[in-house]
């Protein structure tokens, strides 16, 4: 069996989890790789969780919220693009691949871009094969 | 001299009333160690002096004095701390005197270190040498090459808040900031892991030093002391050594004005000032930000653009090839 | 008894050994590590010896995270026989004190049985040091199994317990010495112990009244440079301190067994949110009243061998002996 990677998804509760939703009514199909996480903004992530994901096991996290200007609370994704931006820096910086950790926006009625977005992150984490760098193994080294 | 300089005001402002206190640094018995004290009387300023090894940000002790009309001494990078501190309601602009110097840079513990086996004094003239005395000789340096790397680095070594200016020439503006940070930029994604693993990871043993020496990590709980969630195991696991030094690093973004404090504080030598430092040049880069300079202005994570880069995120990508 | 090594030939007897024993010694300026060839003697090491018995991760029992699955029994991860070189004798007398406390600890207790523990004189005090001045004869060699002191031409080692007599009684390296060496071994000991007499300190402290100590009004100012970090409890050879963890990764969980540092809040922090120590002033103030008065009430001896890392290493600049010069003086 060929392996399949475990991507955590964090989907803003006023967008990107509504357009996964319009993705499966509309019966789009896209890998079945992606565990959801519902949050109420994409601000809402800090990289504590993102980082956390990893080190859990995930192989791949998205953080995905509403375009700018459709935000339900006006500016919370605005907030979260900075951030994120950082972030991703910051990760390269130390040598973490930084495709493992990718940005959308995906509005209510994207349910297509939304599949799209999930079959090519999961190709490109199938392309980096699973995360053994940034993973807890119980008693690693020290 | 400076020290005489520090004295002489801090005494005047005791004498005046119109501080309670007054924050500085004095002597140790070890030659290259200066301690934060804080004097309540005018006779006590004796004990002040310029610290060549000031390396602590006087900033984090400042913290403690809540409530009291505090004085302190401060550099550039000691002024910027406290300019975030107002900007994050942490301390009251009206309850400190701030006794501003155009910094001269100081001195680097681990550098001066390294010249003799036995030191007994350093002398440091504040423009162009250093003497390092030993039991048999007195050895001459370049200040350049003896200053901690912040310094050699720094943008804003004048104060950009203060009360009153001490009459001083200090160190120019640095012309190349980001030197260190590019040498780790140009290696290769592996290359710079292993630099992490090997500079950071494995060193590291946990005792949060540069946590607790950081002006401006004053969460009353740690996201590490967190337990539910616990999100950063306790252990020297590697893993969970990265995720502390990211995110401490990452809750510094925008706002570490670069005093390496923690860098000096660490006893394992770990240059975690690079990853700070490489969040102050991508915030300059890409959103024109520096921490620090002005109480009034907002943070960096508190304001946004319209037009922030986004090209980073996968939609943008998506929509450049034409796939969405 | 006394054995005499050529200076030139402890590389050499190191390799050798290291063919039977697992074997450690100094390798750079911050630490030990297993011997490669690499040997770092001129100077005490940043970590003392004190990791190998009180590890940075004991195992201490595993489990399944799954409903109803019970903890296997009490697991005691296997240590090999091994062998220490280098250790300082004040950071050995520091496992002496910690075993005091850790006497019954079957931990360390098994660290400790298979361990043979080989000290090194330093050729001189370090500028930090003052070992002496809380009672540590390093030429005693409490808690080695051996002691070498380097002199013109090699090594004189003296044989402090029967683990050690059974590791040299077949070391060819070695040769037996007569009196004169001996001799020459009690010469450097009486001259070192005229020059570095006991601190008149310590008897003080055992006289002082510990509330009026604990209420003192020097806390606040010794404390207010004090970062509250761990290097000084980290680094130190006699501080024992620990926390106990639980750590899952999927399915598998295990109990661990940590250094902790009482500067820290979370130290001291009760499951309830309470904190009996919650401020940096009182922190500061347990971890010298813990060393200096209540450990030295308890047993006799501070719980400080003089190492002098905590003074050396203390980025804030604190220096032990100002809090012991205010705590005896009061």
């Amino acid at each position: 069996m060929s392996w399949e990677p475990r991507i955590i998804a964090f989907l803003c509760n006023w967008c990107s989890y509504a357009g996964a939703d319009l993705a499966g009514v509309s019966r789009l199909r896209y890998p079945p790789t992606i565990r959801i996480v519902r949050v109420p903004c994409s601000s809402r992530v800090s990289p504590a969780m993102i980082l956390d994901a990893l080190k859990s096991g995930a192989d791949g996290v998205l953080v995905s919220g509403c375009h700018p200007g459709d935000c339900h609370y006006l500016t919370g994704n605005l907030f979260a693009r900075r951030r994120f931006f950082m972030l991703k820096k910051l990760l390269e910086f130390v040598g973490l691949e930084p495709e493992r950790v990718q940005f959308a926006w995906v509005s209510a009625s994207e349910g297509d871009v939304f599949a799209k977005v999930v079959s090519e992150l999961t190709e490109k984490i199938k392309l980096l094969g699973p995360n053994t760098r940034f993973r807890k193994i119980l008693g690693g080294k020290i | 001299m400076l020290t005489e300089k520090i004295r002489e005001i801090a005494k005047k402002l005791l004498e005046e009333g119109k501080i309670e206190a007054f924050l500085c640094y004095e002597g140790t018995s070890h030659p290259f160690r200066n301690r934060a004290v804080l004097v309540k009387s005018p006779e006590e300023v004796k004990k002040l002096l310029w610290p060549s090894f000031g390396v602590i940000n006087l900033a984090t002790p400042l913290q403690k004095l809540k409530g009291q009309k505090a004085g302190i001494l401060a550099t550039g990078c000691v002024s910027r701390a406290i300019v975030v501190l107002i900007q994050e309601g942490q301390l009251k602009r009206e309850d400190l005197f701030v006794v501003g110097v155009p910094c001269p840079g100081m001195l680097d513990p681990s550098k001066v270190r390294d010249k003799a086996p036995e030191i007994i004094d350093v002398i440091d003239d504040l423009k162009d040498e250093v003497l390092i005395v030993t039991p048999e000789d007195k050895i001459k340096f370049s200040r350049e090459e003896l200053l901690r790397n912040n310094c050699q680095e720094c943008r804003h070594p004048v104060p950009p808040l203060y009360d009153l200016l001490l009459d001083f020439s200090g160190r120019e503006k640095s012309p190349d900031p980001y030197r260190r940070v590019q040498e780790i930029e140009d290696l290769t994604l592996e290359e710079r892991w292993q630099w992490f693993e090997r500079e950071v990871l494995r060193r590291c043993f946990r005792c949060y030093a540069c946590r607790q020496a950081c002006p401006l990590c004053y969460c009353p709980t740690c996201f590490v002391d967190d337990s539910r969630p616990q999100w950063v195991g306790k252990t020297r696991d590697l893993i969970d050594t990265a995720l502390y030094h990211l995110v401490r690093a990452y809750h510094l973004a925008g706002r570490c004005v670069d005093c390496g404090s923690c860098e000096a504080a660490c006893p394992m030598d770990i240059p975690l000032r690079l990853l700070t430092k490489k969040l102050e040049k991508e915030a300059l880069l890409a959103f024109s930000f520096e921490a620090g300079l002005d109480p009034e202005a907002p943070l960096l994570f508190t304001s946004f653009d319209e037009n922030d880069p986004e090209d980073f995120m996968l939609t943008s990508e998506l929509k450049a090839s034409g796939k969405i | 008894m006394f054995y005499f090594l050529p200076r030139e030939a402890l590389k050499n007897w190191l390799s050798e050994i290291s063919k039977v024993h697992e074997v450690f010694v100094p390798v750079s300026p911050s630490g030990f590590g297993p011997y490669e060839g690499k040997l770092y003697l001129e100077k005490k090491t940043k970590l003392s010896a004190k990791e190998f018995f009180l590890p940075w991760r004991e195992v201490i029992l595993k489990f399944e995270a799954r409903p109803g699955a019970l903890p296997s029994p009490v697991f005691f991860e296997p240590v090999k026989e091994r062998i220490i070189f280098g250790v300082r004798p004040c950071d050995a007398k520091g496992l002496t004190l910690i075993e005091k406390v850790f006497g019954e600890d079957p931990f360390f207790q098994k660290r400790r049985e298979k361990t043979i523990l080989l000290g090194l004189l330093c050729k001189e005090p370090g500028r930090e040091c003052f070992g002496w001045a809380m009672g540590v004869n390093p030429f005693a060699g409490e808690g080695l199994d051996a002691l070498f002191l380097e002199q013109a031409e090699g090594y004189l080692v003296k044989l402090l317990s029967p683990k050690g007599e059974k590791l040299f009684k077949d070391q060819e390296a070695f040769e037996k010495v007569g009196e004169e060496a001996q001799n020459s071994f009690k010469k450097a000991e009486k001259e070192f112990l005229e020059k570095h007499p006991k601190a008149p300190a310590l008897e003080k402290l055992k006289e002082a009244d510990l509330l009026k100590l604990y209420e003192a009004d020097f806390w606040e100012g010794l404390a207010l440079p004090c970062l509250n970090c761990g290097i000084c409890t980290f680094l130190c050879p006699t501080c024992y301190c620990f926390d106990v963890q639980d750590e899952v990764v999927g399915l598998e969980g295990e109990r661990v067994r940590l250094p902790e540092a009482c500067m820290f809040e979370l130290y001291s922090r009760h499951a309830s949110g309470h904190n009996p120590r919650r401020s940096p002033v009182a922190r500061f103030r347990n971890r010298f009243m813990h060393k200096f008065k209540y450990f030295l009430d308890e047993y006799g001896e501070p719980l400080c061998v003089g190492c002098g890392r905590c003074n050396e290493e203390c980025p804030a600049g604190i220096n032990l002996w100002e809090v012991i010069r205010a705590m005896s003086t009061l």
